[in-house]
């Protein structure tokens, strides 16, 4: 029977990683283009991350000091009340904004913030969501682009935005162009929409993608700062993969259209929604002419109630709060959750990549529910290597 | 802190943080980019947080998880050995030493770079990776005992310099 077991100490750790990382040559100067980048294949062409990338490539080079994207500090979280608080802008034009926001009584003042979002479209708001609402307001919404500072030509799709405003009511139809038949994917079993359909969205149903994207754009969480956050939408060209928003069978699709990407979720937590446009000509709302003929959604778990999210703390009587799995073994999530009281749910969803265990979790953590409930879990299994 | 002073510092550390935890080296400044270019945009909420490295850091842990799950679809990074017509004993233990963390899941990778080699606690490391601090604990455990055993097997220098413990 062996006894002698090898076994690093952190000091040795820190000392091999130190001798692994000083093989890893990294130029001072890394360029990116501000074009999306063409393929080596296996890169992801998220646009508006390159374009801000592109940003961050000046400033390696030196010389240019980056601040359109400098925001003010909100004001400290203990002005929270619980009446006339600030609400989210996210997805809102600027009209649609200052309407929202005079319609709370409030005066506001529009100023315009340097970036790479559609000009014209709601940053944010000082004070911020979820703060008291002082009876003036600031509300900051993207300007130009600042000088030196390169982004892509379509840095976020403008379709994007216009898909979200049909979403949300605030807009119609006619800036997206839907064609003659579209097959919308989502939840539930695919259906086909005529245009006339298309464009009205009581004929999605609540669980559509587009319900899922209109959904998505109401939540906010609690961040680490204490101070509620709103989502980002970002964009991505090219074949998803296995989305980051789960669950959801993604179809057996032309592996040869590559979708244009809508992503709702928070740059370092969950996705909130994903919606895949297909388009019958060339990819892309970039160019005219071509429609989208297929919608795939997903989305997580969202409640109806955009106060139900992140609880900081204070455990009501009765409820308990949904503990973390993300990231464990499913074994160790189902442990978890069991001992926390709740029922497990398991999907599983195949991957060519290594499996990560569990990637997404419904309710998702910090959120209060009863005892006994039933919490969805996913977790990544191999996939057949023939499949890959 | 301003954002081009953390660039100008960190960068190049996250580069080799990204390529430690298994990113392709030829991909590993785009994706650093990219999580660069996110903080940036959150720039005003990264610097309320704790710590601005962990808070880096658990964004590239989401864009690496991220780019590996949308586009390398199963690729397994491989190790190039740099061009050198003779590494020094120092490369060549650094190379074995990066050989062996290929052979480890990402998860016991991921928290071997965070810790010792980003220095983020386990706290931080917990919440970069998106699981409890006990499961860090384990996990980091179970690391290093394979490390080891990796490079045990591989006869390398690293072992042989005798930093390592029999229990």
């Amino acid at each position: 029977m062996p006894t002698d077991e090898l076994v690093f100490t952190p000091d040795d750790a820190r000392r091999l990683l130190q001798r692994a990382a000083e093989t890893i040559e990294v130029p001072p100067v890394s360029p990116v283009s501000p074009a999306p980048a063409p393929p080596r294949g296996r890169l992801p062409r998220f646009v508006p991350i390159l374009a801000a990338a592109a940003a961050v490539a000046m400033i390696a080079t030196g010389g240019l000091v980056w601040r359109a994207l400098t925001t003010e500090t909100p004001p400290p979280a203990e002005t929270r009340l619980g009446e006339a608080t600030m609400p989210s802008v996210f997805g809102y034009s600027r009209d649609d904004a200052v309407q929202l926001l005079e319609g709370l009584g409030l005066e506001v003042t529009v100023r315009e913030q340097s970036g790479c979002g559609e000009p014209g479209r709601a940053i944010g708001t000082v004070p911020g969501i979820g703060l008291a609402a002082d009876e003036r307001v600031t509300l900051k919404v993207s300007g130009p682009v600042a000088a030196n500072v390169d982004c892509a030509a379509d840095a976020e799709l403008p379709l994007s935005w216009a898909l979200i405003d049909f979403a949300t009511g605030r807009g119609d139809a006619s800036e997206v162009p839907f064609a003659d038949t579209l097959e919308v994917v989502g939840a539930d079993e695919p259906v086909d929409l005529t245009a006339t359909q298309a464009a009205d969205p009581e004929s999605w149903g609540p669980d559509s993608p587009l319900g899922l994207l209109a959904a998505a754009t109401r939540q906010t969480r609690l961040g680490e700062t204490g101070e509620e956050e709103a989502p980002r939408m970002t964009n991505s060209i090219g074949f998803p993969g296995e989305s980051r928003c789960l669950p959801v069978s993604l179809p057996v699709l032309d592996e040869t259209r590559e979708p244009v990407s809508i992503l709702v979720g928070y740059d370092d937590g969950p996705c909130l929604a994903t919606l895949d446009l297909y388009f019958s000509g060339p990819p892309v709302g970039v160019l005219p002419g071509s429609q989208i003929d297929t919608i795939v959604g997903s989305g997580t778990e969202l409640a109806d109630d955009p106060s139900d999210r992140y609880l900081p703390g204070g455990d009501g009587p009765g409820v308990v709060r949904v503990p973390a799995v993300s990231g464990l073994r499913l074994s160790e999530a189902r442990s978890n959750l069991t001992a926390a009281g709740f029922a497990v749910h398991v999907e599983r969803l195949a991957t060519c990549a290594d499996p990560r265990g569990v990637i997404d979790q419904s309710p998702r953590a910090g959120t209060e529910r009863n005892p006994g409930s039933t919490v969805t879990i996913v977790t990544e299994v191999p996939r057949a290597t023939d499949r890959c | 802190m301003e954002f081009s002073e953390y660039v100008a510092a960190r960068r190049s550390r996250l580069v080799r943080s990204a390529v430690l935890m298994g990113c392709p080296e030829a991909d590993a400044e785009d994706l650093v980019q990219t999580a660069l270019a996110k903080a940036l945009r959150s720039w005003d909420r990264v610097t309320r947080a704790q710590s601005v490295d962990a808070y880096v850091h658990r964004i590239l842990v989401n864009t690496l998880h991220d780019a590996r799950s949308r586009r390398w679809r199963g690729e397994i990074p491989s190790l190039v050995v740099p061009d050198t017509a003779a590494p020094t004993p120092d490369l060549a233990e650094g190379l074995a030493v990066r050989a062996a963390l290929l052979e480890l899941v990402p998860e016991q990778r991921e928290v071997l770079v965070l810790r010792f080699w980003a220095d983020l606690s386990e706290r931080d490391t917990a919440a970069a990776t998106g699981v409890a601090v006990g499961t860090v604990k384990s996990r980091t455990s179970r690391a290093l005992r394979t490390l080891a055993e990796r490079l045990a097997a591989d006869s390398s220098p690293a072992l042989e310099a005798g930093d390592h413990h029999a229990h």
